[in-house]
């Protein structure tokens, strides 16, 4: 039994007799904590500022997102959106943050689309701030006007580079014809949403 | 080309009873051509024209097909033409330079909204015209503002 006067006042090194064998404390017997300068050699006061939003090293931001492994952000319209125009309008838009290098899941869908003319085809993409990144069209297929079609629309973006992106979507229409892209109050609003996560 | 941004009387067009075909025949009624030439589109700050990389050795149904879908992208490639102008009418509850840079008012006549650089959604309908019937529609901009709000 060692005196406990001496771990009070230990002047040596507490060394083990054989490596990598004991350990200090139990499963169910537990030191409460361990004070250190060092451990394993590493300083963590020394890099406390990465925990702090601003600090000199700061990682916290990205810690978080790895750890949430995602982030997400979406946006409405509730006003019906037409128009004439045969080259791309935006529609509406949602921007997000990349805290670091993403891989970004986007999807856009209003009430209804359809086109006022027979055989015509309103067209839309999603686009990153000036990049088109898919383009659907949606016509009617008959000899009929006003088809309305499911306007879901969805791009995975591989390899978005960190740093604040609008996504945007875009419609246009055929020559001489109206296109419509109905969206009233909730929940038969517009919606275009992303969710992100580190690639 | 210019763009001309009018409120809209966002009820009417929720009930469509306002849409962009219906303003634009009323706009042509006015002896206005709205630009409809599919290769052009306009943004806040430029006018922006979609060309065959090939020029004048694209096949002359080019422009059909790419609406259509049918040109690769890779053939084609957007140049800035012209800078934008936007006239703003003041009941509007912003300027010309509040609108989002990267903004695609397109071309013809559209209801929707405009994106301004804060990222907020303002209601409102537009139409794109040539920079040389800028005079002419100036002349009956009333008019044009009460097309858009189905007056």
């Amino acid at each position: 039994m060692l005196d406990p006067s001496f771990l009070n006042a230990i002047n040596t090194s507490l060394i083990p007799v054989s490596d990598n064998v004991y350990t200090l404390g139990s499963s169910t017997l537990r030191w409460s904590d361990v004070r250190t300068a060092l451990l394993n050699g590493w300083n963590p006061d020394a890099h406390a500022s990465r925990h702090a939003d601003g600090g000199a090293d700061e990682i916290t931001g990205k810690l978080d997102y790895r750890a949430m492994n995602i982030i997400q952000a979406k946006a409405i319209r509730t006003t019906t959106f037409s128009t004439t125009s045969t080259s791309y309008v935006d529609i509406m838009s949602v921007s997000v943050t990349l805290p670091a290098a993403s891989n970004v899941l986007i999807f856009s869908q209003v009430f209804r689309t359809y086109n006022n003319l027979a055989f015509a085809a309103n067209f839309q993409q999603l686009v990153e701030d000036a990049t088109p990144l898919r383009e659907i069209a949606l016509g009617n297929s008959l000899n009929d006007s006003h088809i309305t079609h499911n306007s879901l629309i969805q791009h995975l973006r591989v390899g978005a580079t960190a740093g604040t992106k609008t996504y945007k979507l875009q419609g246009r229409v055929p020559s001489g014809s109206t296109g419509y892209w109905e969206m009233y109050t909730s929940p038969s609003h517009g919606e275009i949403c992303v969710i992100a996560f580190p690639s | 080309m210019v763009v001309y941004i009018f409120p809209v009387d966002v009820g009417k067009v929720n009930r469509l009873e306002l849409d962009a075909g219906l303003c634009e025949s009323r706009i042509r009624g006015l002896g206005l051509q709205p630009v409809s030439d599919p290769t052009y589109r306009e943004e806040a700050r430029k006018v922006k024209r979609i060309r065959h990389k090939l020029g004048g050795k694209a096949p002359p149904n080019w422009v059909q097909l790419y609406l259509q879908g049918r040109i690769p992208p890779d053939q084609v490639e957007e140049v800035d033409e012209d800078d934008s102008i936007i006239v703003v009418d003041p009941e509007l509850p912003f300027k010309a330079e509040d609108i989002a840079d990267d903004f695609s008012f397109g071309n013809g006549t559209t209801i929707g909204g405009v994106r301004l650089k804060d990222g907020t959604w303002v209601d409102c309908g537009f139409v794109v015209f040539d920079h040389k019937d800028r005079a002419k529609v100036d002349k009956v901009i009333d008019r044009l503002k009460d097309i858009f709000m189905g007056r």
